[in-house]
């Protein structure tokens, strides 16, 4: 088995590692991310590589460290902050939301925030409701923050190198269950950056154009996959960076293909999604399309506990399929 | 030094405008305390009292009780020796630095706006019909009529599967159209014909002012050689576009008429045209073609004679600006070379 | 004008010392009411929030930081702006919306910072700029720097989570920071006796383990002294204190304010205590100044107050043309 096979907290903690050898400003805080290495294992080793001074365990103050991570970075540093569950971002929204975000701007440009905010999102672990948001449209319309969700190692180790060298903050949102698992490919050794506000074409094809984002872009690779087995050829795009979105490959897949469908799993109900639909919808594009675009997403409810209403409270492999397969087939 | 102070209605609150004086708490000559109430004022959100800035002695009171005064105007003055820090700026300044308060345009993000869609689109909604963009944008560029597709889409909604061939090929009437203007002219090579060129200094004004300044002059022109024409009417023929490719409209006598109202029929027609009703009788009876070349910045070396038409006429634009080219065929079966020569002189010092 | 940062030293030490002490109280409060004026013409947008009275505590404070010292203040952070060196046309220009204001007319009277001078800025947020602070004081630490961090606050945000939050890092990581607390007893109309079981504010401390202590925050020497001794515990590592200045704000609130929850007596009282004139009336008895000297060190601060708005007023307005480059800093490659 190939070593390089890394799992995406393997990628992720690689990634912050060169960034703390390149630089002595890079440092991380957090809830147990120390001796402990992470809730989720993603610190890992970093303590015992760069130590108490560089690698901070942090009492349970999002409010506190948040606002302090974002006072370090105006003085000259380049904090990591790993929130436990991205549902606690909420506790230091004033910090995020009206300070990080707006302070660049405010002063009119003569300080600026160059933070990161990681954290583990999303539902599939019987955490439930407070435990399992997907939440990247909160911060998604925010103006000042740059919001990232990779879908697996190569682009998580990649684009968290490029959020570390942004001179912005930027919101890191990490599914929980792709942790522990590797990608569709090793994950290169060096410290090649990805760069944030680029889409990727994960896979070509021309009868319809899938965007998808976080873990719904590997559950889209899979229905692809069966739907290329009964004809149906399916172009999928991951955003990455939510914000700032780049738009164009998707206008131009939409063009070509005739047919969109955007999977996410935050609930349906004015999700981040719709902002590719009204893109799309508001561009020339528009006449490009052959058939209404579908939307799949989480239901509009919270996160329910049991694992048979967890599972279907948001999409799946087999809802993504369907959906796909009635657009080719019933729009010709 | 003493110091004349205006005392200004304030603003209190960020939404107010004006204020309604309530009451002096002085008249004119009192000696003042700093922070001695000087007057009262009502606004829809509060009510306050207007404290003296410093020592003072009360000038003058300029407002009455119940008087509704915009703030930074002046209420009443104070004399005083405390240099009182107030600004008095003239409008302009003051306006300045108000502007970028007033002018709340919101900065608002233009989205594009979409490829409009000329289908037919019946005002009932239970008649209107229901397609998908590629199909209307298809539609609308081959002059489509969705009303006579049958949708076998979900929600009866016609799709691209239900355009068919037709979608991909022009409509039968260009075809016509363009096959009786090319089988008349595939008659042309047989005609003895002889082509002239000729500049003229002249630039081009408004568009239908020049058509008819260009079929008055041309009739005129021909009109001065009855012996080249078969009868005492002249229909020029003049090509514009019109929905199906070209049209070749007659105008009958267009010298005769006064220009203005040649001028009316030119744009009358050009409507009619691009909307595939040229009138009949307005398709025959034309002696001479005239092909204004100049919109597309072209000019030609020979132009097409129609057969039955003595003469064929191409305006066109030349290298140098401000001149025009024009060339002159002529069906030497009628006219000579001299004939042609000629006409092309006078037909340029009528222009 | 531009920036003039203080000679750190106790306003009592030297004549030098006390007129800079008294120049610096009259420049904040001529610009206070200037600021009162132009905002009853009509001329400024928004609210306004001033500190006329509180001069003492960002004066006296300020007269113990050097350059790199850095500060955060408040949405009453005039005062704090330019006992930190901050330059007065800037200040006004901004408030007018102008382009060479401090924040380009984007940020208004809440939000201004000056880097040169280690303001990082004034806060709309009560309490927003406190774990700034401590931030910034982390940076400090693990930079290896010598400089301290003050955060400027009012009585009201003692009670905000973020102060809790950041005090106790900043106790837990010994971390050099200075909260001073101006207790100016009112939040908008909640009085201090409402707000809090504690007699002394300062007691906060002891909850998370450093010293508080409270003066009379219209006593200029007074806040001078202790603010030093913060100083020096801050700089040799020893962590944070937490300082309240019992003060005293004459006007109400912002400018919609009714002043209904005080009485005029309550009102009257407090003006007999101003700090300039206190300090004005000791520094002439200690013979550091002659009258004259004080009147023309008024004047000047006038002139300097009338010089900057004239100034501003002219300055070209904000153009919303650069709206959009403005959010994010440009990413170097």
């Amino acid at each position: 088995m190939n070593d390089r096979m890394l799992t995406m907290a393997d990628a992720l903690r690689e990634a912050m590692g060169i960034a703390m050898e390149e630089r002595q400003e890079v440092f991380i805080l957090g809830e147990d991310i120390g001796i402990y290495g992470g809730a989720f294992g993603v610190t890992g080793d970093l303590y015992h590589r760069f130590g108490a001074d560089r690698v901070l365990d942090t009492p349970i103050s999002e409010l506190g460290f948040v606002g302090t991570a974002v006072g370090a970075a105006l003085a000259g540093m380049r904090p990591i902050v790993e929130i436990q569950f991205s549902d606690f971002t909420a506790q230091a929204m004033d910090q995020i939301a009206n300070q990080a975000a707006k302070i660049h701007f405010m002063v009119g440009g003569g300080l600026h925030v160059p933070l990161v905010l990681r954290a583990a999102s999303g539902s599939g672990t019987g955490a439930a409701a407070q435990h399992s948001q997907s939440l990247e449209t909160w911060f998604a319309n925010i103006p000042g923050l740059k919001v990232v969700m990779p879908s697996n190692p190569t682009d998580a180790k990649g684009l968290l190198l490029s959020a570390i060298d942004d001179p912005n903050p930027v919101i890191f949102l990490e599914h929980k269950l792709l942790y522990k698992i590797p990608g569709r490919e090793a994950v290169p050794e060096g410290a090649e950056r990805i760069p944030l506000g680029v889409s990727k074409v994960v896979r070509p094809g021309k009868d319809i154009t899938i965007v998808a984002t976080g873990i719904m872009v590997n559950r889209c690779f899979e229905a692809a996959e069966k739907l290329m087995s009964e004809g149906i050829s399916v172009e999928l795009i991951d955003p990455r960076t939510i914000s700032p979105l780049d738009i164009n490959p998707i206008l131009q897949s939409v063009d070509r293909t005739g047919r969109l469908m955007v999977v996410q799993e935050a609930p349906e109900h004015a999700g981040f999604l719709n902002e590719v639909i009204a893109q799309v919808t508001t561009s020339g594009s528009f006449g490009s399309l052959i058939a209404p675009i579908v939307r799949l997403a989480g239901m509009n409810i919270p996160i329910p506990y049991a694992p048979q209403l967890e599972r279907a409270a948001v999409p799946q492999i087999e809802n993504i399929e369907a959906a796909a397969r009635a657009a080719v087939r019933e729009w010709r | 030094m003493s110091f004349l102070y205006p005392v200004v209605m304030p603003k209190m609150s960020m939404t107010m405008e004006t204020g309604e004086l309530l009451v002096f708490h002085c008249k004119v000559g009192d000696v003042v305390k700093a922070g001695d109430v000087l007057f009262e004022v009502m606004t829809d959100k509060i009510d306050m009292e207007v404290e003296s800035p410093a020592d003072a002695v009360v000038k003058e009171l300029l407002q009455a009780p119940g008087a509704v005064v915009p703030i930074g105007q002046p209420v009443m003055t104070l004399i005083t020796e405390t240099q009182v820090m107030a600004f008095d700026f003239d409008g302009e300044a003051a306006a300045d630095s108000i502007e970028s308060i007033e002018s709340s345009e919101s900065l608002v993000v233009e989205a594009e706006i979409p490829v409009a869609s000329e289908s037919t689109v019946a005002q009932d909604p239970s008649t209107q019909i229901k397609a998908v963009p590629k199909v209307r944008s298809i539609a609308a560029q081959k002059g489509i009529d969705l009303s006579s597709i049958t949708p076998t889409g979900p929600e009866e909604t016609i799709m691209m599967a239900d355009l068919g061939a037709s979608a991909y090929a022009h409509t039968d009437r260009q075809i016509a159209n363009r096959n009786l203007i090319a089988s008349g002219l595939a008659k042309t090579r047989e005609i003895p014909q002889a082509s002239f060129e000729r500049y003229v200094n002249r630039t081009i004004g408004e568009s239908a002012q020049w058509h008819a300044t260009l079929l008055s002059s041309w009739a005129n022109t021909l009109r001065s050689r009855p012996d080249l024409l078969s009868g005492s009417d002249i229909g020029v023929a003049m090509i514009i576009r019109s929905k199906h490719g070209s049209a070749l409209p007659v105008f009958k006598n267009p010298d005769l008429m006064p220009i203005e109202e040649l001028k009316s029929l030119v744009l009358q027609t050009t409507e009619l045209a691009m909307t595939g009703k040229v009138p009949v009788h307005m398709l025959n009876g034309a002696t001479t073609t005239i092909f204004d070349l100049t919109s597309f910045s072209m000019s030609s070396p020979t132009p097409l004679l129609f057969p039955t038409h003595i003469t064929s006429l191409t305006v066109g634009s030349s290298e140098v600006s401000s001149s025009l080219k024009l060339a002159l065929t002529i069906d030497l079966r009628t006219c000579d070379f001299y004939d042609g020569a000629q006409l092309l002189e006078q037909l340029v010092s009528k222009m | 004008m531009g920036t003039e940062t203080l000679i750190a030293g106790h306003p009592f030490s030297s004549s030098t010392h006390a007129s800079q002490a008294l120049l610096v109280m009259n420049r904040i409060r001529k610009f206070e009411e200037a600021v009162e004026d132009l905002f009853g013409r009509g001329m400024m947008h928004g609210t306004m929030h001033l500190s006329i009275g509180q001069e003492a505590c960002a004066t006296g404070v300020c007269l113990n930081l050097e350059i790199t010292d850095q500060i955060t203040s408040t949405h009453r952070g005039h005062g704090h702006c330019i006992a930190k060196g901050a330059d007065l046309t800037r200040m006004i220009a901004e408030l007018l919306g102008k382009e060479i204001g401090y924040c380009g007319g984007r940020g208004g009277s809440m939000h201004i910072a000056d880097v040169a001078t280690g303001n990082l800025g004034a806060n709309g947020i009560v309490a927003g700029g406190i774990p700034i602070a401590v931030g910034a004081a982390l940076a400090a630490k693990m930079m290896k720097k010598t400089n301290v961090v003050v955060s400027f606050f009012g009585d009201g945000a003692l009670n905000e989570g973020a102060f809790h939050e950041a005090a106790n890092l900043a106790a837990i990581w010994s971390l050099p920071v200075i909260f001073v607390c101006e207790n100016n007893h009112y939040g908008m109309s909640s009085s201090t006796e409402k707000a809090f079981a504690l007699e002394k504010l300062s007691d906060r401390a002891l909850g998370y383990g450093f010293p508080g202590v409270t003066v009379d925050g219209n006593d200029l020497a007074a806040v001078y002294e202790v603010t030093q001794s913060a100083v020096e515990r801050a700089r040799s590592g020893q962590g944070p204190t937490l300082i309240e200045l019992e003060t005293y704000r004459y006007k109400g609130h912002s400018r919609s304010d009714k002043n209904l929850y005080r009485t005029k007596e309550e009102i009257d009282d407090a003006k007999t205590r101003d700090p300039i004139q206190r300090f004005r009336s000791k520094a002439i008895e200690m013979k550091l100044l002659t009258e004259e000297e004080a009147e023309s060190i008024e004047k000047t601060a006038t002139d300097d107050v009338i010089a900057a708005v004239n100034e501003a007023v002219k300055a070209k307005a904000a153009d919303p043309a650069g709206l959009m480059d403005a959010v994010f800093k440009k990413v170097s490659l």
